[in-house]
């Protein structure tokens, strides 16, 4: 996992002081009108990322920060609770949505189906290629930067590991370590009976 | 006490206001009432809100130190047109844990909840999971959330019990309403909310904000109500007691409960369109309790209808089907002297253990479309409706009108009403070639079968008995006469009252097969003419559900086969309509009479005017072809497959079959069942 956000983030970056563009800059000009040409992203890291102002508009925050009224400061958007491979994900999401925004995933998801079945191939890749913690930052960020198709797609992938199985199951698959007293749990136990009965019609 | 509370928030008003700390960010009351505190809290140097400025409104609770106080971000310009904080959710609503119920302590002090508030946009919330063992349960409430909007209920019920952070975050009444009305698709889902009325109700907060009330309750309690009624297959004494205890009492406290919120208004004043989708659920869930507290107290009401109680669903697994055929129908004895203009069903009841006298109920007199569905049903139906939680809703109903509500009107109500029933008579018989359904045999045993041929069916036209044949009409018309003399003589009362209207097969074009041999395809012609319009004689009501006996139609099929196939028409009729007096009428109708069985055959005249009357053929199964038959869709002969023939009545019919007859029923059972369904019971019991 390491070795692969690495080097996707290795692309993309660029380094905020020497100010060189990485192939995270595109060379088309913005048709927006409030906001044009390109912002840096700074994350945690301090390590810069360019990209189109266009571009990040799907992100909520973003767009308000580039459109806002501190518009002279946009140009560098610090992401200081962002660590640098996140963010490159996030640039990269977010170039790949403006050529081919995402299909819809419905809600609840059905069970017996991957992420894959009901968006494009891209995105299925992309976040099959997201390891554990980094899905998971991945899910705080785009929840941070009110991004909602790549909040949906990993929420939906989440999700579909917790789907259909024993609380002892998800706790194994999230490594979830925070036992809870005997009485505590045999109430909760019962309280929640009927979730671990099969469904009603199965 | 009053005067306490309000000098504890005075003096910490006047604390924060003198703070230097907090002198930027204008600390106010709404119009002097000191449990409101409104203030400006700045964005915090090195983050994403720097520069920024947001509105806040702190509601302090009415039991003040011993109830935390409510954050929210009004929907301002300034707080719209900012980025927003992840810890604050889409309803404008902050969610701190700190101000959680749980983790409230009365001796906070309010000075130190705005200390809070400023801290919580001086730092940003950090995105990075790093160092933890187990990021999943590091996920912000926002963020899991999302995750649950994915899931399906039981997933979330589960994740609930994996640690702390995901059991408090299942406790999201929005989520839990959500998954509610998701789960209310099916009738079933509407009515699982009836055990102690439980229903997510939306509410409005003191400060004029909506939210939800007890969605995770009803959502349970409706999961487990569904399982228990869809997984005990009513195969038990305490089952059937409790289904029937269900029924009713749910019925008659979700009523209630809705009339409670209505009344209240506690709906909302005016449905968004965001609400749109909830105000028809309600609509949906008002309809259909209506329709089922209907049908259950009918049952309840007329024991003759007990024995057809179905919960079978139609295609759209929308609406039950309750009532199948007109029971009674073996007990029924013509009357002596039936009027053919006469329009009402009359229909003696057995008579009960109790020593009542038979019940005659009239009914059907036009405008109630139960008519055909349940013959003498419809005025018990229309009796248990006035009686039942539908009139307390109807007299609801312009209280509510006046309060402004978009709620539908009494008209409205009645006009769903009255679809509904349009709908489920209409999917009473649907029958489709191939369909197994029981089919009780003329020597009156309910034996398996299927459907060879059905109205929907193609290869045979179909005609409407309007009595005017186009090139053989007179011809058919002129030989009627005799024929109904016949017929009448047979004992078909009002047969040959059509006589006048002309014989309505003769020379109507047929759309049949043409290798077919005539005398078949005028049989079949004849037989699912949906006459009656035309025809004024009305025979008694017992015809409707008396159909052409295999034997009678073979053996009238020879002697009119030719060239008089009006007559072979009339002839199978004649026979068919009474079979006991039949043979020699029947033989004299083949012989003689040309066309005016037809008349007979085509008139139904038992199915009031404007609906049409349609005849299915059935095959018994293991049972040689020359023993099929044909029903008339309508009759009490058909039931839903396996309703009859291995499934044993249901044990709630026989439940209340035992209640209605007053037999070993025990005190205790009494008792429940009366506090279940009170006013059906009582009807009963008294």
């Amino acid at each position: 996992m390491a070795t692969e956000s690495g080097s996707s983030s290795r692309v993309q970056k660029t380094t905020s002081s020497d100010g060189a563009v990485g192939s995270a800059r595109t060379t088309r000009t913005d048709t927006g009108a409030s906001s044009s040409g390109a912002v840096t992203l700074v994350s945690m890291d301090g390590d810069g990322f360019v990209v189109e102002a266009s571009a990040i508009e799907v992100s909520k925050l973003l767009k308000a920060m580039v459109d806002g009224p501190t518009e002279n400061a946009a140009k560098e958007i610090p992401l200081t609770n962002m660590r640098s491979n996140v963010v490159a994900k996030v640039v990269e999401f977010c170039q790949h949505h403006q050529t081919d925004p995402m299909t819809d995933i419905p809600k609840p998801v059905q069970f017996g189906k991957t992420v894959g079945d009901h968006v494009q191939e891209w995105y299925s890749t992309f976040v099959k290629a997201l390891k554990d913690e980094m899905l998971f930052e991945m899910l705080l960020a785009a929840n941070y930067l009110d991004l909602s198709p790549l909040l949906e797609l990993c929420a939906a992938t989440v999700g579909l590991r917790a789907m259909n199985k024993t609380p002892e199951e998800i706790q194994r698959e999230f490594n979830i370590k925070e036992p809870f007293s005997p009485e505590v749990e045999r109430t909760l136990r019962q309280e929640n009976k009927w979730s671990t009965e099969p469904p009603i019609g199965s | 006490m009053e005067a306490l509370k309000e000098k504890l928030l005075r003096s910490d008003f006047d604390q924060v206001r003198q703070h230097p700390k907090y002198q930027t960010a204008n600390v106010r009351t709404e119009e002097g009432s000191i449990f409101k505190w409104i203030l400006d809290v700045p964005g915090g140097k090195g983050t994403s809100w720097e520069g920024l400025v947001y509105d806040l409104e702190v509601t302090f609770s009415r039991r003040h130190p011993f109830e935390p106080p409510r954050v929210d971000f009004p929907r301002t310009h300034r707080n719209v047109s900012n980025p927003g904080h992840p810890l604050v959710d889409a309803n404008g609503r902050l969610r701190m844990q700190k101000l959680s119920f749980d983790k409230w302590l009365p001796t906070i002090e309010a000075s130190q909840v705005i200390g809070w508030l400023f801290h919580l946009f001086e730092t940003e919330p950090p995105c990075v999971t790093s160092g933890n063992s187990c990021p999943f349960t590091h996920l912000s409430s926002e963020t899991v959330l999302q995750v649950h909007t994915f899931l399906d209920a039981g997933d979330l019920g589960r994740l609930s019990q994996t640690s702390k952070h995901m059991l408090s975050l299942c406790f999201d009444e929005a989520t839990w309403a959500k998954l509610y009305y998701r789960s209310c698709t099916s009738l079933d889902g509407l009515l699982g909310e009836k055990e102690g009325g439980a229903c997510p109700v939306r509410v409005m907060g003191a400060s004029g904000k909506w939210f939800w009330e007890g969605s995770r309750e009803a959502f349970i309690r409706s999961w487990e109500m569904r399982k228990a009624c869809s997984s005990a297959a009513f195969s038990t004494a305490k089952t059937q007691e409790l289904h029937v205890k269900w029924e009713l009492s749910g019925l008659l406290t979700v009523a209630a409960g809705l009339l409670h919120d209505i009344q209240n208004r506690r709906l909302g004043d005016v449905f968004p369109a965001a609400n749109a989708g909830y105000l028809r659920h309600m609509e949906r869930v008002l309809d259909s309790l209506t329709m089922r507290v209907a049908s259950l107290q009918r049952l309840m009401a007329w024991p003759g209808v007990c024995r057809g109680l179905l919960s079978e669903k139609d295609e759209d697994g929308s609406l039950p089907i309750d009532v199948w055929g007109r029971p009674g129908q073996q007990r029924r004895s013509p009357s002596p002297s039936p009027s053919p203009h006469e329009k009402q069903h009359r229909v003696e009841l057995p008579a009960r253990v109790g020593g009542e006298p038979p019940q005659v109920l009239a009914a059907a007199d036009g405008d109630d479309e139960m008519d055909d569905i349940g013959g003498g049903a419809a005025a018990a139906a229309a009796a248990a409706a006035a009686s039942s939680g539908w009139a307390t809703l109807q007299n609801a109903q312009p209280a509510c009108g006046m309060g402004g509500l978009f709620w539908p009107t009494l008209y409205d109500l009645m006009a769903a009403k009255r679809r509904q029933r349009e709908r489920l008579r209409e999917c009473f018989r649907k029958f489709s070639r191939g369909q197994k359904l029981d089919v009780r045999d003329p020597s009156g045993v309910w034996m398996g079968a299927e459907v060879m041929w059905a109205p929907g069916d193609g290869g045979v036209g179909t005609l409407r008995a309007d009595g005017c044949g186009e090139d053989g009409g007179a011809g058919a018309g002129a030989g009627a006469a005799p024929a109904a003399g016949v017929a009448g003589g047979g004992g078909i009362q009002g047969g040959g009252g059509g006589g006048g209207g002309g014989g309505p097969f003769a020379g109507s074009p047929v759309g049949g097969d043409a290798g077919m041999p005539e005398w078949r395809r005028l049989l079949q012609l004849g037989l699912m003419a949906d006459g009656g319009r035309a025809l004024p004689g009305s025979p008694p009501p017992a015809l409707a559900n008396w159909n052409p006996g295999a034997g009678a139609t073979l053996a009238a099929v020879p002697a009119g086969g030719g060239a008089a196939d009006a007559a072979a028409l009339g002839a199978i009729a004649a026979a068919a309509v009474d079979q006991a007096a039949a043979p020699p009428a029947a033989a004299g109708a083949a012989a003689g009479g040309p066309a005016a069985g037809a008349l007979v055959f085509g008139q139904g005249g038992t199915t009031p005017p404007g609906s049409n009357r349609k005849l299915v053929r059935v095959h018994y199964e293991g049972h040689k072809k020359k023993y099929d038959e044909w029903i008339s869709v309508q009759s009490g002969r058909l039931a839903p497959f396996r309703s009859r023939t291995t499934r044993p009545l249901s044990v709630t019919m026989q439940f209340v079959e035992q209640v209605v007859n007053g037999a070993s029923v025990s005190r205790c059972q009494r008792r429940d069942l009366l506090a279940g369904g009170s006013l059906v019971l009582g009807e009963i019991g008294s």
